[in-house]
């Protein structure tokens, strides 16, 4: 239940997305046929095509139809998956480009979250294990660099480094896994910044819980106390952060992709805007706000999933007469279901 | 606490390794290169690979008839025209016509295709290809194509008989077309006069021949690298639109024995500091340079081949704003009042455009054309038109910061007092206000661009800034909002509508604007080369002293060449040179 008023809820904000899309372009100035001919420094086609030239343009652009028809049209097109052809990249349809490019864009994400991970987790438990020492306060300066650094300047140095003057690493293009490295290290250096501070916040807040306190009271070991309670305690908020983020990548790396030559999704979305190609943009945005509030969803059942807490919020925990009929089942000698206590 | 899961050191293990996998397997690499092609005789063929970035956008179509960054790689070696230009740009040379002649009376060229060229596929290369190709060129509602209109905007240069009126609609039976296909290797082309650049602008982009039986059976998909059949030196390999074009040599070219390199891999829309750095560490051996970057680099400074009179950058007046625009010796004495040199030192690889042909490599170019910098005449001018209290300010318009726009603001405050107010658009408001009269009536308003082409005066003539672009131009604003009405018009047929525009613009356009017209086109006719010389000077003297539109650079292109690169000729062309020329020098 819980499910289907989200996917509803998806359903609905994606028609708001794509009415508000749609809206912003017909308001826009300028059209992709003008602006291609002012871009391609002819006289330009608005002041000189016949209305021949035009009516067939209109045609092909889909504008010899209202605009409210042109937009059922393409809404029509985007539910059967069939967006037609972009403006610009003629010889592609649109969801021809979302298919071959968001697995690239989404790659570098993936990536880039990994990395992340694995060097923002250890830092931001070193930060707070070892706070208020210089180890907190070069590691946290360190994550606040790198959050501010934009991915832009961070692309920029390491092909000089790496590339010019190591020549380790190619610079560009996309020929191999050696290509995903440099613009993968780029992506991921501000998002280190950023879970390193959540995980040291967490950490800190979860080794001032009772439950940390109670058990060092019993004489429990310090490490084990850190291994099995707090570290997993304190990297529930991860998931939260970790979709989104995935979403933000995955979406958001035009700048990385023009430096490294990426063949990825940003850079489509981006000229498609410039270059008003109305089938493109809304097939991007479209996507690209369906993966954002996927990755929302899927963050939430993720975390009902590992925090019963919120899985009562939710209304996702059994009722008392199921709860009854699982235990009496369990009596009967039907198997157990697993269940495995996460946090404790 | 129950409820939750266990992530086992296996799960957790096998959950990376899944999505490391995932990963890799979505990543969709471009491939490395195939094995390098040989000659037909089984001797050594082309070798290596060259990578170019010489294009900041991307090439979003391999379509010719299409107006965009097509043009940078479709003629340089992916199709052919009936000629290719020479080395300088000045003349051209055979191609996938391997002959031609003149009539007597210079305007009919019968052109003999080439004996056994074929397409990539085999298939042979006839005169009905290159005459389906200029058909669809000129096919008005662009069919096949999504945007010919721009193309084929460069095609009145040609004065191919009947080709305007085709293309406006007001003639629709291509029998009235002077292009015709007599036989499998016989293509017929009749002018409507002689045209001494015509066998040049031949070698325009737009006029390379298409394989007909692949864009009749995948309208869509004929341009993919897959379906890909051309007849150039070179067939693409992969493509992606927004990063990279491969291009393999093409073994069944004509010419196959003088293509020297293997692969030319040309990088799209690459930063500009990392083409840099790829090119100085030796992954890049032909690059686009940044004139101010050279500018501090002296090491790159001597791999740096300058093309000059690629371009020109301009004013142009605005229709609406301060009616004191609209006085000529208003804007005359704005010309006269620009240092174009010192415009041009601060922005780099270019030189002071003193006119609106590149006098800098447009033969027969008269330096008493040139506009110079005179303030003190400006100031007299101005006093003259009643303006010697001062000058209303005036707004410049244009879409990307460049030095030489603070420049100009303070050489107009310095030299006539005015403030320049400038506005940075972007690409769609630009496009949509350039041409629309401007409200304020305070201030006198202009626009700023840029236009490239080939380098003969007919082209800067006829085609740049030509007869129809003047005289629009030189309407006053309320006639160009009824020229705007007749445009828009949908009752009227193609015929109808060009007649009446024409009407528009030879009725109310400046009537030097019509001279200008009318000395243009008959130029072009002209046989005797000094007298067509000194008619085009005519023409372009008139369009100067209109000023309508103001002269201010003209543009150089700057490429970084690695030192073992032979072959690179560049011209003033958008392709720049022909990848079959280029080789690696040995050792």
């Amino acid at each position: 239940m819980y499910i289907g008023r989200r996917l509803l809820r998806v359903v609905l904000c994606l028609i708001a997305v794509s009415m508000l899309t749609f809206t912003l372009l017909q308001l826009a100035p300028g059209d992709f046929a003008s602006i291609q001919a002012s871009g391609g420094g002819t006289v330009g086609l608005a002041q000189e095509a016949t209305s021949e030239q035009q009516a067939g343009l209109a045609a092909r652009y889909g504008e010899d139809i209202p605009v409210w028809q042109q937009y059922l049209k393409f809404m029509a097109g985007a539910v059967t998956g069939d967006m037609g052809p972009s403006y610009k990249y003629q010889h592609l349809d649109v969801e021809e480009i979302i298919a071959g490019a968001f697995p690239i864009s989404a790659s570098l994400a993936v990536g880039a979250i990994l990395i992340s991970v694995l060097v923002a987790v250890p830092l931001g438990i070193l930060a707070a294990v070892r706070r208020k020492s210089v180890w907190d306060w070069g590691t946290m300066f360190a994550a606040t660099l790198g959050h501010g650094l934009p991915n832009y300047l961070a692309g920029l140095v390491l092909v000089i480094v790496f590339s010019g003057m190591l020549s380790l690493l190619p610079p560009f293009g996309w020929d191999g896994p050696a290509n995903m490295i440099l613009p993968v290290l780029a992506l991921s250096i501000a998002p280190i910044g950023v879970l390193a501070r959540y995980v040291r916040n967490s950490v800190l807040e979860n080794l001032r819980e009772e439950y940390v306190v109670a058990a060092k009271s019993k004489g429990g070991r310090s490490r084990t106390i850190m291994v099995r309670h707090v570290l997993r305690n304190s990297m529930m908020p991860l998931v939260t952060v970790l979709g989104p983020m995935f979403a933000g990548l995955a979406t958001g790396t035009i700048f990385v992709e023009s430096i490294f030559g990426v063949p990825g999704l940003g850079r489509y979305f981006t000229e498609a805007a410039v270059g008003r190609d109305m089938p493109l943009l809304m097939g991007t945005t479209l996507f690209f706000a369906a993966l954002l509030m996927v990755m929302n969803l899927v963050v939430d059942l993720i975390y009902a999933l590992l925090d019963p807490r919120v899985r009562a919020d939710l209304g996702l925990t059994r009722t008392g007469e199921e709860s009854a009929r699982r235990a009496r089942d369990a009596g009967s000698g039907r198997r157990r279901p697993v269940a495995v206590g996460g946090a404790s | 606490m129950n409820g939750g899961i266990t992530v086992s050191r296996r799960l957790f293990l096998g959950g990376g390794i899944g999505v490391t996998g995932l990963t890799l397997a979505g990543c969709g690499f471009e491939g490395q290169d195939e094995p390098e092609p040989t000659g037909a005789d089984g001797a050594e063929g082309p070798s290596g690979t060259m990578r170019l970035a010489i294009s900041s956008g991307s090439i979003d179509s391999l379509d010719p008839h299409y107006v965009n960054n097509v043009m940078l790689v479709v003629p340089a070696g992916l199709l052919e025209g009936l000629v290719l230009s020479n080395d300088e740009g000045n003349d051209v040379v055979p191609a996938a016509a391997e002959s031609w002649e003149v009539s007597e009376d210079a305007s009919t060229y019968t052109f003999t295709m080439r004996a056994g060229a074929t397409w990539s596929n085999g298939d042979p290369v006839t005169a009905g290809d290159a005459e389906w190709s200029f058909k669809r060129l000129l096919t008005p509602t662009g069919a096949g194509t999504n945007y010919a209109a721009g193309a084929s905007s460069y095609l009145s240069g040609l004065g191919i008989k009947g080709a305007t009126e085709h293309l406006s609609g007001a003639d629709t039976d291509w029998a009235n077309v002077g292009i015709s296909a007599s036989d499998d290797a016989t293509l017929v082309v009749e002018l409507e006069a002689p045209n001494s650049d015509f066998l040049l602008l031949m070698s325009h982009y737009s006029m390379v021949l298409l394989h007909p039986a692949s864009l009749e059976a995948m309208p869509q998909d004929w341009m993919q690298p897959e379906n890909w059949v051309g007849n150039g030196a070179y067939v693409p390999q992969t493509w992606s639109p927004t990063s990279s074009l491969k291009m393999v040599a093409n073994e069944s070219y004509w010419d196959f024995a003088s293509v020297r390199v293997a692969t030319i891999d040309m990088v799209l829309g690459m930063d500009a500091t990392a083409t840099l750095t790829s090119f100085n560490s030796g992954d890049l051996d032909i690059v686009s340079a940044n004139a101010t970057v050279v500018q501090q680099d002296p090491e790159l400074q001597e791999k740096i081949v300058e093309v000059p009179g690629y371009g020109i950058t301009y004013l142009q007046r605005m229709w609406g704003g301060h009616e004191a625009i609209n006085d000529e010796r208003v804007r005359r004495a704005l010309s006269m009042a620009i240092d174009r040199d010192a415009l041009a030192a601060v922005t780099g690889g270019s030189e002071g455009g003193t006119t609106l042909i590149p006098g800098n490599t447009v033969p027969g170019w008269d330096s008493g054309l040139a506009v110079a910098y005179d303030v003190d005449g400006a100031l007299a001018l101005l006093d003259e038109a009643g303006f010697g209290d001062g000058l209303p300010d005036a707004r410049l318009q244009f879409t990307f910061e460049s030095p030489w726009l603070e420049a100009l603001a303070e050489q107009w405050h310095e030299a006539l007092g005015i403030t320049l107010h400038i506005e940075l658009l972007e690409g769609g408001v630009h496009t949509e206000t350039r041409w629309a009269p401007f409200e304020d009536t305070s201030l006198m308003s202009f626009y700023g661009g840029t236009f490239s082409g080939l380098t003969t005066m007919s082209n800067w003539v006829n085609n740049i800034f030509g007869p129809d672009y003047v005289r629009q131009f030189s309407l006053s604003t309320e006639d160009w909002l009824a020229h705007q009405v007749i445009q828009a018009d949908e009752s009227l047929d193609g015929a109808a509508k060009a007649a009446a525009l024409e009407e528009s613009l030879a009725t109310n356009s400046d009537p030097r604007a019509q001279e200008f017209a009318e000395l243009a086109v008959q130029a072009r006719g002209t046989v005797d080369e000094a007298e067509r010389t000194q008619t085009f000077l005519q023409a372009a003297a008139l369009r100067e002293e209109m000023a309508f539109t103001i002269p201010l650079m003209w543009n150089s292109r700057l490429f970084a060449v690695a030192d073992d690169v032979e072959g690179f000729a560049p011209r003033a062309a958008p392709e720049t040179c022909y990848y079959k020329y280029l080789s690696r020098s040995e050792g």
